[in-house]
This record gives C-alpha cells, structure tokens and sequence, in this order.
C-alpha cells in the first residue's frame, strides 16, 4: 500500500468515524517513537496519553488540513515535549494552537514524507525517486530496480548516496 | 554498505519494506557507540509514517483505552485469557514456588490494574507475561488506565493517573516480614 493509498484509507475511516481502527494503524510507529524518545517503560505510559488525546480530539469532530498520521505524530510530539516538561499528570486538552503550524515548517516538519525530500533535495532526480520509493513507499530493491529499469547495484549506489545525504541533514544540518 | 549506523538504518527499513515489524529498540542496542545517531534517525523516519494494517495487540490496546481499560487487561481479553490461566503461565515460566501463587496472582492483578510501577518490574516478568499472553514481547504494554488526574508522581503518567490518593503512597518493599524473595523482586517490590 503507497503512502498516498495508506492516507485515503485513513481518511474513509476518518469519514466514517472508526476512530480506534485510525488510531490503531499508526499505534505500532508512535509506541515506537515513544520507546525510542523515552524508553519502554516511559515511552509506553506516554503514548497511551497520546492515543487518549487522539481520540478525545477525533471526538470533537475536528478535520484536519494535513494527512491524519501527521496529527497523530504531532500529538504524540506534545505529549513527549509535556512530559519532558514535567506536566505529566493529565493528559488533558492539548493546547490552543497545537494544530496550526506555528513556523514555515509546521506540520510539515513532523512528516517523515517532507524530511526525506528535504535532505534528497541535492541529489539528482533518479537518486531521489529510489529513496522516495525505499524510505517513503517501503518498496523493495527489486522491485525499485524493475520499476525504474535500474540495475540492482545502481539502485544500492542510489541509496547510499541518499543515506548519506538523510543523515547529513538529520543529523549534521 | 556505509557506516554501521546506516547498515543497521537500511536494515530497518528492508524489513519494514517487507511488511514486517521491526522493533527499532532492538536495532538501537546493536548500534554500540551509534546508538544515538541511529535512534534520531529511526525516529525521523517513523515520524509521520503511512498507517499500516494494525495487529491485533494494537487493536486490542487502542480499544482498551478508549474504554478507560488498563492495556495489559485489555491485551488479556482480547487473547480471551483467565487471570488464572495467566498466573498458571508465569509459575511454570518463571520456575516458581506453587505455594507463591496466590501472591503471584494478587500481584500480577495489581500491576494488570496500573497499581504496580511497570518501570520496576523485572525484565524476566514482562517477557514472562508476554508469554503467557501468547503475544510477542515487544506488543506488551503494561501501563495505568486513563483515570481521573491526581498529581504527579515519580512513576509514569498512566500510572500516576491510576492511582486512588490512598495507593499512591509508598508501595512498602515487601507485604511479608522477612528478606524480599523472587516474587517481590520480579514485581519490583523488593
């Protein structure tokens, strides 16, 4: 399923109010990030709120102009930076202006989507369509080489100049 | 291949192209002196991830707390499991004593209900509740219910949250005279 295909399915589900089965999609990869911010222990309280607020605020009946696994990783972001903040004890009401990108980047900057064509953004437009379809589409080697009519080895040249250049934006710009 | 951290990266998300579930941790801890890196990097590319079909240990946690369900309760009704049968799993796993189980089960009932600290229990309790549950280890999710706020307190927020004034107290380091045995440190009492 593409990342585009991924969000229409959020968005019917949004449509029909099956909010748990929306939430539940993205649970696997916000446990994880809080995991990976906070640790197990932590990070597994943490997101539990995030997934409470979440579905507090789909009650409330709320759209949204940016995919729904964007809201979802921007709330969970809240929660972590509040309990960085030691303001741990209630997962109450987010606070005003929590949806409204409140700089240039915004929402966009919470959207791995956006961060990878960011940092590809140097790199020659074949370089970028493999680690779009690698990292964004999750597509196999193979399958990017018989796509693209790459040879398998051009496609790992591809993505280790990606990797390269993800890594010096994420972590060295 | 680069750099370890990028091979480990590539790895992680090899995998994740093949629609499994790897456990970013568990890569994380094969990083040695790039742990840091490769967890800033694993977090950006999870941040904002397409939805993928949830398993159904997601789905049970998610629909526990909207309920204002404990998730461990919650993972263990949807395995359709006893709190005894969980307890018989957790003596055999864990080699113990039958003649603890009746604290076994009384504890286990505590921490299912977000009235033990999750942080404090012994890493062999957890992979031995996964196992019971039948559930793989890293879907375990042991926290407090959404409840009412009370302030804040040294544990996690969930838990925090499902604490009565009274059971925030101090838990005390044992409920039986004498030295703290394998049951009260597995449940993170002694």
């Amino acid at each position: 399923v593409s990342a585009d295909a991924s969000d229409a399915i959020d968005g019917r589900l949004l449509a029909e109010g099956r909010h748990q089965d929306l939430v539940a999609r993205h649970f696997d990869a916000l446990r994880d990030r809080a995991r990976l911010r906070l640790g197990p222990g932590d990070g597994d309280d943490v997101v539990q709120d995030a997934v409470l607020r979440l579905l507090r605020e789909l009650r409330r009946g709320k759209s949204y102009p940016v995919p729904f696994r964007v809201v979802a990783h921007n709330v969970l972001t809240w929660t972590i930076r509040e309990w960085l903040a030691g303001r741990v004890a209630d997962p109450g009401p987010l606070p005003d202006g929590w949806d409204v990108p409140a700089d240039e980047a915004g929402f966009a900057e919470l959207e791995s989507r956006d961060a990878i064509e960011r940092a590809i953004e140097p790199l020659p437009s074949r370089d970028r369509e493999v680690v779009r379809l690698r990292y964004v589409e999750g597509e196999e080697i193979a399958g990017i080489a018989e796509r693209l009519r790459m040879t398998r080895n051009a496609v790992d040249q591809a993505l280790y100049r990606g990797r390269r250049a993800l890594k010096e934006s994420w972590l060295d710009g | 291949m680069d750099d370890p951290v990028m091979g480990l990266f590539e790895e992680f998300a090899a995998a994740r192209a093949r629609g499994e579930r790897p456990d970013p941790l568990a890569y994380v801890e094969r990083a040695g002196d790039g742990a840091e890196e490769l967890r800033l990097m694993l977090d950006r590319l999870l941040a904002g991830a397409p939805g993928v079909e949830p398993s159904p240990e997601a789905a049970a946690i998610v629909s526990a707390i909207a309920e204002g369900e404990p998730a461990l309760l919650g993972l263990r009704r949807h395995r359709r499991l006893r709190v005894d049968a969980v307890v018989d799993g957790l003596v055999a796993r864990l080699g113990l004593d039958p003649a603890d189980r009746p604290r076994v089960k009384r504890n286990y009932q505590r921490l299912e209900g977000g009235l033990l600290d999750p942080r404090r229990i012994d890493p062999r309790l957890r992979d031995a509740i996964a196992g019971a549950l039948g559930i793989p280890g890293r879907d375990l999710a042991i926290g407090g219910p959404p409840a009412s706020p009370t302030p804040a307190a040294p544990a996690g927020a969930a838990f925090a949250r499902a604490l009565g004034p009274a059971e925030a107290a101090p838990e005390p380091p044992t409920e039986r005279a004498g030295e703290p045995d394998e049951v009260d440190r597995l449940f993170g009492l002694a």
